[in-house]
């Protein structure tokens, strides 16, 4: 079923598999149903901004 | 596989509703006799602009995003048309989508034209601050190419008041302090407190129920104890049916994506509301209803259809089972060119999407006054004001059916048509 579902709305939306409304899901634009799925798994952040005491704890790179 | 041989096979054709948009265009467009000029200009959209912007992400990257804005005609005004997050949106998707929204403008005879955009992405992939973010970054790549007197946003697929009102303040923050307040109604669609529209909500669905209320009156026909069965339990099926059983009207069908119900003896509006909120949002299951397979349910015994979900719902396979002798369309196209054949056979009238559904576009016209004249109106004000319009709407579209002897919909686009043909001619060409 995925490559029909490539250009249509139904791609994403929760109730993809058990829709009741239609079982034609190829180009579906507009849907007062459509609901976005939830993701699987919780987006994984990283955090990058270190904090003040981390960057004073950083070992310091000697100077030859 | 050599290289040329692999563009070529990424070259599909693609999917027609770019195609299908401009099928419906040449079939009006030869109806209305248009100017072969202006049917040029028609044809083609404005301006196209894909922009391609970065956001930092949570975790520190930079993702890039590309972001679509297609403005097809501003003869009647400011360009005017939603914005979706999808990761399926394509130039083409928001060119036909733009074009639709020029005739919906046009026909409901708003100060506007028509655009559409959005941005290509899975917008449950990210984070709430970097959907902002997203929203936020786009809006100031848009820069001047919106504008509240040049082209105003909407929400669509995956966007709402929230990413209204986000985009508002990105744009208002561009302006100088002294003119940020002037420039509230960049985008309509905004939450109540932001400048939004009271009963924004109900405008759609109350519009529903308005075409097929000055339909019956034309008829010299009494709403009270019609049947009617709604596809679409939705913000506009919901609305509609509400309205409806205030009328006197009895709804016997319900569908929506979990299952169908029905209940030759009425199910109250109100008490499936209820209902569905303690149902995870699902029909089914409805106390004193009965279950109804999925392709039995436009052949339920009733007296008006509304198909209120989703598109190429009524097709030549279930047209001949239709029961009803009126349908609303209160999704966008729900009705195949081939079934509307079968229905106009039948003796089945059809109220238009572009009509029947245009009440949300005038509720967001209304939003963008209220902003622009530094008013707030009040909810019984709207409605009638919203009643007023889609009342003349109707009373047109009627008329020019019944003048030249054409169904609704042909009726609705050669008035829509006509009014940019007429603004062209009136205005001529520059230079």
């Amino acid at each position: 079923m995925n490559h029909t579902l490539e250009r249509s709305l139904c791609q994403d939306c929760r109730f993809v598999q058990s829709c009741n409304l239609t079982s034609n899901k190829t180009f579906i634009w507009s849907c007062s149903e459509y609901e976005l799925a939830k993701a699987d798994t919780k987006k994984e952040t990283k955090k990058i901004n270190k904090t003040f005491d981390q960057v004073l704890n950083e070992p310091t790179v000697a100077l030859i | 596989m050599t290289l040329t041989k692999e563009l070529k096979k990424k070259k599909q054709p693609k999917q027609g509703m770019l195609e299908n948009v401009m099928k419906q265009f040449e079939a009006a467009a030869e109806m209305v006799e248009l100017n072969p000029n202006i049917k040029k200009i028609l044809a083609v959209t404005n301006n196209e602009l894909i922009i391609h912007f970065p956001v930092r992400m949570d975790n520190g990257d930079v993702e890039i995003f590309k972001g679509y804005r297609v403005q097809h005609n501003n003869a009647l005004g400011p360009y005017k048309g939603g914005l979706r997050y999808h990761p399926t949106i394509d130039i083409d998707s928001v060119k036909a989508l733009a074009m639709w929204m020029t005739w919906k403008t046009s026909l409901a005879g708003l100060p506007y034209g028509g655009a559409k955009g959005g941005i290509q992405m899975d917008p449950k992939k990210y984070s709430h601050a970097e959907l902002e973010r997203i929203t936020r970054r786009f809006t100031y790549a848009l820069g001047e190419n919106i504008g509240p007197e040049h082209d105003i946003p909407a929400p669509d697929v995956n966007t709402n008041a929230q990413t209204m009102a986000w985009i508002a303040d990105t744009y208002m923050s561009t302006k100088a302090p002294s003119e940020r307040s002037k420039n509230q109604h960049v985008v309509t669609g905004k939450p109540i407190g932001s400048g939004g529209l009271e009963g924004r909500d109900r405008a759609t669905g109350f519009g529903v129920y308005l075409t097929i209320k000055y339909w019956a009156e034309s008829q010299n026909m009494d709403l009270k104890n019609k049947t009617f069965i709604v596809q679409g339990f939705g913000n506009v099926g919901y609305w509609a049916a509400h309205f409806l059983e205030l009328e006197g009207a009895k709804m016997v069908g319900v569908q929506d994506a979990f299952g169908s119900i029905a209940n030759e003896e009425g199910i109250s509006v109100e008490h499936l509301f209820e209902f569905t909120k303690n149902n995870q949002g699902a029909v089914q299951g409805f106390p004193g209803s009965t279950a109804v397979l999925k392709e039995d349910f436009f052949g339920l015994d009733c007296d008006i259809c509304i198909p209120a979900a989703l598109g190429n719902q009524i097709t030549a396979e279930n047209a001949s089972q239709i029961k009803a002798f009126l349908i609303a369309e209160g999704a966008n196209g729900p009705t195949t060119v081939e079934a509307e054949k079968i229905l106009q056979e039948r003796g089945v009238t059809v109220i238009p999407d572009i009509l029947c559904n245009s009440g949300g576009v005038i509720g967001s016209y209304f939003e963008w006054l209220q902003n622009r004249n530094g008013e707030l109106w009040e909810l019984d004000e709207i409605l009638i004001k919203l009643d007023k319009k889609i009342k003349e709407v109707f009373r047109k579209v009627l008329l020019t059916s019944q003048d030249k002897q054409i169904d609704l919909r042909s009726a609705a686009y050669f008035i829509a048509i006509e009014r940019i043909e007429k603004a062209y001619i009136q205005r001529g060409i520059f230079p």
